[in-house]
């Protein structure tokens, strides 16, 4: 029987065969699955010519990514403004574990803007800042906007008015799209 | 050895059997994501992030209830009707005969690739989802209820749409000249 569905089977199979035996962007020196957690965690140690092929391969940065999206925000912790001290540890802890890889993920591109100087306080060198007035900054999380801290924007400087809580990273520089900056909301 | 058989090795699952469970079924993911999203490199892209999230989810995974294959597919079908919301389902950029053999296959018959071209064609100007829900459910088997679970849709939603879709189809080939039975 020449059905319909026979022809869309036969065509899929056509499909299968056409298809490349693999992904051709993924080399013999790109990640395997099982450096992959490590890898995320800033914590694979790796020969340097490889070293240098992971930090500037498409399918080994994107593979990290991908892998980084499974991670969530600790489960049942919700997060509001001017309450960082009592934030619970696993919070802080996943939150300073997602800010190192952040910093080691991309150590190529523009340089970074905001920086944990050797006290843990957080510093921000944007220039240009469009908001003006009362602002959030929020950090970019696995697609959502953590807050933070408030601050205030005046002619394109940001001055934070709340410290964050000791989040244990020293001298380190973040990528500014991890950061959002927004007018803060008035109820 | 079966893939059953093989795939039960991989509770264990250690880096070197899921590079091979990788090696063998990475072409049958990649044509289910090239067949849905129609852009060659949003294939890609969604296979490598299938087997990232099959990876992680390894501890999971249950041979005694789904071969391997099934198990990225299904993942694959739920991250292509993902990419569908987030893209709010943006026209295919390139046609689907894009990976097709240009030669035709051994013994292949004049018929059979102007019929080949003309099924590329039609499907081509199904609406992306709908030609998803006609796949998954003419090629793969999938039930009204997996259909329904994996896309979000409620079955009669899924009927509908696979009904539509198979209409269309039916009377671009018919125009087309192409013979089948009903």
């Amino acid at each position: 029987m020449n059905t319909l569905r026979r022809l869309l089977q036969d065509w899929f199979r056509d499909r299968v065969d056409a298809a490349p035996a693999g992904d051709p962007r993924r080399t013999r020196l790109c990640l395997r699955f099982d450096e992959l957690s490590d890898r995320a965690a800033g914590t694979l140690r790796l020969p340097a010519a490889r070293q240098t092929h992971v930090e500037e391969c498409q399918w080994c940065r994107r593979a990290v990514d991908h892998y980084l999206a499974g991670e969530t925000t600790p489960a049942g912790i919700s997060i509001s403004l001017g309450a960082q001290a009592k934030w619970p540890p696993e919070l802080t802890e996943a939150l300073a574990r997602s800010l190192r890889r952040a910093a080691k993920l991309h150590t190529t591109g523009p340089r970074a803007p905001a920086h944990f100087d050797e006290e843990g306080s957080l510093t921000i060198r944007w220039t240009g800042i469009e908001v003006e007035g009362s602002v959030v900054v929020s950090y970019v999380w696995q697609g959502a906007e953590v807050p933070l801290a408030r601050g205030v924007s005046r002619k394109g400087v940001l001055e934070l008015k709340e410290p964050l809580p000791d989040l244990g990273l020293r001298n380190l520089d973040i990528p500014a799209r991890a950061f959002r900056i927004l007018p803060e909301k008035t109820a | 050895m079966t893939e059953t058989a093989r795939a039960a090795d991989f509770t264990a699952l250690d880096g070197q059997r899921f590079e091979e469970l990788y090696d063998e079924h990475w072409p049958w993911v990649f044509a289910v994501c090239r067949t849905r999203l129609g852009d060659h490199q949003d294939a890609l892209d969604a296979a490598q992030e299938v087997f990232v999230r099959k990876w992680r989810a390894r501890g999971r995974y249950d041979p005694g209830l789904a071969t391997f294959r099934t198990w990225v597919s299904r993942n694959a079908e739920h991250l292509c009707t993902d990419i569908f919301r987030r893209k709010a389902v943006r026209p295919t950029q390139e046609p689907l005969t894009e990976t097709l053999p240009d030669a035709p296959a051994a013994g292949e018959t004049d018929a059979e690739i102007a019929r080949r071209v003309t099924l590329n064609s039609a499907l081509d100007a199904l609406e992306p989802q709908q030609r998803q829900l006609v796949l998954m459910h003419e090629v793969h088997g999938y039930t009204w209820e997996e259909i329904a679970h994996t896309t979000g849709l409620t079955v009669a939603q899924a009927r509908s749409a696979v009904g539509k879709g198979l209409e269309r189809l039916r009377a671009l080939l018919k125009d087309a000249g192409v013979e089948f039975d009903a």
